[in-house]
């Protein structure tokens, strides 16, 4: 059949105001399943690119680093010993350090301050060669995203507050940087300044946090060696460059188990809500098929007409799912868990990439597919007509459903139980023990229905109410409608329960940790929330005279790198109260491990 | 054109009994020729016709169309054997809903990619009386109308063989005429070969040969007209 006489029998089935409304809603309904996979993999993909996108634009084509473990940093001297190795090309030292800007209003911005060397301006990503290094060594300013910079409400040339630590202080807004100068990384919380100045904003002269290394080509295994007692000496990590993106990828596990486990929920139910509406066209499909063939259209035509269908319904939803989801992204999926911001500098940038669009349009486009096809896989597939009796399922079937069904829901139990982690594969066993069960279950249902309307109700209403319920094309549209709600309500109490779980292990560490003291003294702003800044100037032994404080103890929290973890590492003086808390003890003593602790830990 | 040798096909129903729709039928039908069988309710008439059309298959004995075995041919030949050689005339409620008469109409010239689809399918409905009704959806024409769309989309492609299961059914007595004079001519003038399986008695009027299908078997129709009178209307033996 030509594409034109394709087209044609498409607008003349068209033609029926009844079909139209049935095809709108079979769009809607994969559009629906577009929108989630799309809107839950853009959050996903945005919280893991944007750690990538910041570590591979600061760290440019360097290999190795060298990273303190705490804020305070370390010498800059070690850069000189490190340029002195043999086969190392380049070494670029970098001060990091948390900081808020402020505004002029007094709106606030966590950012990561980054201070560069001059000569990173050849070495780095985009973010810094943006800079001449003439640029970079003479600038007393820092530069700041347009975002952040339209956040706090400065702009170009104009003054800002920087607070670092518990010091606040005023400087110049250089420049702002938006998506044009350094792509995405523009959501970015970031500040970058010359590290010279960067070390005078934070009062850290001759410190730096990092050096990042550069080797001669072929050389990165010895530089390694030999960059390896230099890091032993000082107390430093030794690292790939990119370590930091490692970091994130393992720190984001949970979180992007959540991602996948929703994602995977969010595909089958609109996966299934797509069905369910494309059932609603099934019969008017049917139809058509069973006039057209015996009027000459071949299985070839047949197919042609239904993959054209399909097309048509697939573009459209894939279309509107996409417009939906992007809009469901910005709205509703914009949220970055606090553990994970306030230990890497999350961006709010929404990365929409080619994966995730071919993933939405290919399940949209499979969604279309299966369900034009699928229902219709015996009038395509049998001869032309229908075979004479009615098939009944068989005794055999039944009873093979019901162990498939009860095995199915035996182990998504052991799954849950044993491995929750991998709680998408319980997704999948829960939808076979759905598929297999549901039937029986739905049969027995309308069985007894029937008999209690006999005995009790007997009304006219009822009786056709099962007649109905037990109508073939009623039937699978109420077993689809059942799966669709089921594995809807199972994801959300997975979702919402390992949500609810992992705020629950959050909170009560927290109150754990907090219940040492009655009142906590940090600087402001979002990036001292795990009091992770260090900060001088308070005098302890004024504060410990304030009336009815009984004591004052200085405490010192960091983030530690330690294998591919970055950890939240806390010292406690040795008179804290509960410094291991028992939340956080997965197995062991609890006696011993603070006993240990305290051994180890300063006098406050 | 047509030859049907010992056509058999049983239907069977639970444990019981098969039925035999249509039980050692033979016939011939050449080409220009009309045959008409008349047959009760569930005698087997559609049978024997969706056996001819190769939609269903047959338990025993062939159908030839033209000489040919139609369920010999590969799957191919099958549809291209009812696109072109066959126009089968079929209930009215097989029209797509919603459609224009026109677009129904020329269905067929469509799946056959005859670009001059309107330019051949108007005259053709205008002579089936469809004139100004062109684009009329289903729903908007009458029970006599959709029939004849019907016939005009059967008959688009200048068919071989024409199998009619009641195309007369729904149409009153004036355009059951013009539609068996319609058929008839197309019989004359094309060479076409019709079956047209019926319980109008004005068909046989129109028919070159005349049968009756009983409990499956085809047998020389003999029309009882007391007995018919008598059955159509009771009333008037009381009266």
């Amino acid at each position: 059949m030509s594409p034109r006489g394709v087209l044609w029998l498409y607008r003349a089935r068209l033609e029926a105001r009844a079909v139209l409304v049935q095809e709108g809603f079979a769009v809607l309904g994969i559009a629906v399943g577009v929108a989630l996979l799309f809107a839950s993999q853009v959050a996903s993909t945005s919280l893991t690119h944007s750690v990538q996108q910041l570590t591979r634009q600061v760290v440019g084509n360097t290999q190795l680093q060298l990273q303190a473990r705490g804020p305070e940093g370390f010498d800059e001297r070690v850069l000189a010993s490190v340029r002195r190795l043999p086969g190392v090309q380049e070494a670029l030292p970098v001060l990091e350090q948390q900081a808020d800007v402020i505004g002029p209003s007094g709106s606030r911005r966590s950012v990561d301050l980054i201070g560069a060397d001059p000569r990173f301006a050849r070495f780095s990503g985009p973010l810094l060669r943006r800079f001449s290094t003439a640029q970079l060594a003479a600038q007393r300013a820092i530069a700041l995203p347009a975002p952040v910079a339209s956040e706090i409400g400065v702009r170009s040339l104009e003054p800002v507050r920087l607070q670092i630590g518990a010091r606040i202080l005023t400087t110049l807004v250089g420049t702002t940087l938006g998506e044009g100068d350094i792509g995405e990384l523009a959501h970015s919380p970031i500040a970058v300044a010359p590290i010279g100045y960067a070390q005078q904003l934070a009062a850290m002269p001759g410190r730096i946090t990092r050096i990042f290394v550069r080797a001669d080509p072929g050389r990165i295994g010895q530089v390694r060696s030999e960059l390896a007692p230099v890091a032993a000496a000082r107390d430093l990590n030794l690292e790939p460059a990119d370590f930091d993106a490692t970091l994130f990828a393992v720190a984001a596990t949970a979180e992007n188990q959540g991602e996948t486990l929703f994602s995977a929920i969010s595909a089958l139910v609109g996966f299934m809500f797509a069905l369910c509406a494309m059932l609603v066209t099934v019969p008017a499909r049917r139809k058509l098929i069973e006039d057209l063939r015996p009027a000459g259209a071949s299985r070839a035509m047949t197919v042609e007409l239904l993959l054209f269908d399909a097309a048509v319904l697939g573009v459209l939803a894939c279309i509107l799912g996409l417009v939906l989801g992007e809009l469901l992204s910005i709205v509703a999926f914009r949220a970055t868990p606090g553990y994970l911001s306030s230990a890497f500098p999350i961006g709010n940038q929404r990365i929409v990439t080619w994966q995730t669009v071919v993933l939405a349009v290919g399940a949209g486009l499979a969604a279309a597919i299966i369900g034009v096809f699928w229902p219709l896989r015996d009038v395509i597939a049998r001869p032309l007509r229908s075979p004479e009796q009615p098939r009944h399922d068989s005794g055999r079937l039944v009873r093979g459903r019901l162990a498939g069904g009860l095995m199915g829901l035996a182990a998504t139990t052991a799954i849950l139980v044993a491995v929750p982690q991998a709680a998408f594969v319980g997704v999948l066993t829960l939808v076979i023990a759905l598929v297999c069960l549901l039937p029986a279950l739905f049969d027995g249902l309308v069985a007894a229905f029937d008999r209690v309307q006999e005995r009790v109700l007997g009304g006219a209403a009822t009786v056709l109410a099962v007649t109905e319920l037990q109508t073939p094309q009623t039937r699978v549209r109420s077993l689809a409608i059942a799966l669709t709600a089921a594995v809807a309500v199972f994801g959300t109490v997975a979702v919402e329960g390992a949500r609810v779980n992992l705020q629950h292990g959050l909170d009560e560490s927290a109150r754990q940790i907090d219940g040492s003291a009655n009142v906590w003294i940090s600087p402001r702003g979002e990036a001292s929330i795990l009091t992770t800044t260090s900060f001088r100037g308070i005098d302890t032994a004024a504060l410990a005279h304030l009336p009815g404080v009984r004591k004052v103890s200085a405490y010192y929290g960091s983030f530690l790198n330690w294998g591919d973890r970055r950890l939240w590492t806390r010292a406690l003086p040795a008179s804290a109260y509960g410094p291991v808390p028992s939340s956080q003890l997965i197995s062991g003593d609890l006696e011993r491990a603070v006993a240990e602790v305290g051994r180890v830990s300063f006098p406050g | 054109m047509l030859e049907l040798r010992d056509l058999v096909k049983h239907y069977r129903v639970g444990d019981g009994e098969p039925i035999r729709a249509v039980d050692r039928v033979s016939l011939t039908v050449a080409a220009g020729e009309l045959a008409v069988i008349y047959g009760p309710s569930g005698s087997g008439k559609t049978t024997l016709l969706e056996l001819i059309a190769g939609v269903r298959r047959p338990d025993g004995g062939t159908v030839l169309v033209g000489g040919r075995d139609i369920f010999a041919l590969t799957r191919r030949e099958s549809d291209e054997y009812r696109l072109r050689q066959l126009g089968i005339i079929g209930q009215p409620q097989n029209l797509i809903p919603g459609a224009r008469a026109i677009q129904n109409a020329s269905l067929k010239l469509w799946l056959a990619n005859k670009r001059e689809a309107k330019r051949k399918i108007e005259p053709l409905m205008t002579q089936l009386g469809l004139n100004g009704r062109f684009r009329h959806r289903t729903e908007q024409l009458s029970m006599g109308e959709r029939q004849r769309v019907m016939i005009a989309m059967a008959l688009s492609l200048d068919p071989q063989l024409v199998l009619a299961d009641e195309p007369t059914g729904t149409l009153d007595t004036r355009r059951t005429r013009e539609v068996l004079e319609l058929l008839q001519q197309i019989c004359r003038k094309q060479g076409t070969a019709v079956v047209l399986a019926t319980h109008d008695p004005q068909a046989a009027a129109f028919a070159d040969q005349v049968y009756e299908l009983r409990d499956g078997r085809l047998a020389p129709y003999t029309p009882d007209l007391a007995a018919f009178v008598v059955r159509e209307s009771p009333a008037s033996r009381s009266v």
